[in-house]
């Protein structure tokens, strides 16, 4: 009997996930999966890597292995912003946030394209863009 | 004739505008407008005043910005904002103001959370605007 009570007692007071997981990310476009996004997060340490972008319309996987720059860890709401800032010289410079909310299992960015000489046609045309993505937790 | 050949030199070798200057932005509907003074060579944003058309309220902000990334190459400044304000969701906004093209685009991500109000749970967590600027000395 104690030993199924000890067994009781641990299972209620773990949290629902370690410090430690992958959160895997899809998003869909017109109900179609299109894109997946994988990162490594450790809660204790407050850092996530991006690990993987795997781009499922030309079954292409990206390895990363990209520290993040963490602008805010919500510990209240179980959440974390990251910002980054890219300028690879050939498109517009460009600033993306991202904010993954391990509570609801979602990730939402934003990417600001800048309008400068560089930007293309394209680019011009799609200066913002937001997506959500639904998410799970790999322990 | 040399002065006047002095004054031509100094005016096409002047900057369009000098390192402190105030800009000046209106939305796509001119329904509300951002100003900010700016200082390139201390690379700081003030925030100024915020004004409301519709209700004509003007609001006196005179907060300093949090530069995120000053862009000297695209004459460009990136701006954030962390808000977590009682009843309303954590949000982070981005601004980006552009000097040379005198653009302004702001865009925010609410946190929407289970125990958020209504409105924002049935409304974009996203919120993208164009604004535009002009600069004055």
């Amino acid at each position: 009997m104690n030993k199924i009570l000890f067994v009781f007692f641990m299972f209620i007071s773990s949290p629902l996930y370690s410090n430690e997981f992958t959160f895997h990310c899809d998003r869909y476009d017109k109900n179609v999966l299109t894109m997946s996004q994988i990162y490594k997060v450790d809660r204790k340490e407050k850092t996530v890597v991006w690990t993987h972008s795997i781009n499922k319309r030309y079954n292409r996987v990206d390895n990363y292995n990209k520290f993040m720059d963490i602008y805010h860890w919500d510990e209240e709401n179980d959440s974390v912003w990251l910002v980054s800032y890219k300028d690879d010289m050939t498109f517009s410079p460009s600033v993306t946030i991202k904010l993954l909310n391990f509570e609801v299992e979602k990730m939402m960015t934003q990417k600001q394209n800048n309008f400068t000489p560089r930007t293309d046609k394209f680019r011009r045309t799609k200066i913002s863009q937001s997506h959500i993505w639904d998410c799970y937790i790999l322990e | 004739m040399n002065k006047i050949l002095f004054l031509f030199f100094m005016f096409v070798s002047s900057p369009l505008y000098s390192d402190e200057f105030t800009y000046h932005c209106d939305n796509e509907d001119e329904s509300y407008s951002m100003v900010f003074n700016i200082n390139t060579t201390e690379q700081t944003v003030v925030h100024t005043h915020s004004i409301n058309k519709i209700t004509k309220t003007v609001y006196d902000i005179n907060k300093y910005r949090e530069v995120y990334k000053w862009d000297t190459d695209n004459d460009s400044v990136w701006l954030t904002d962390y808000l977590n304000i009682f009843l309303n969701p954590p949000s982070l906004t981005i601004i980006l103001l552009n000097f040379k093209r005198q653009k302004m685009f702001l865009q925010e991500i609410h946190n929407v959370l289970p125990d958020s109000p209504d409105f924002f749970k049935s409304n974009s967590p996203f919120r993208n605007e164009t604004y535009e600027c002009y600069i004055m000395e």
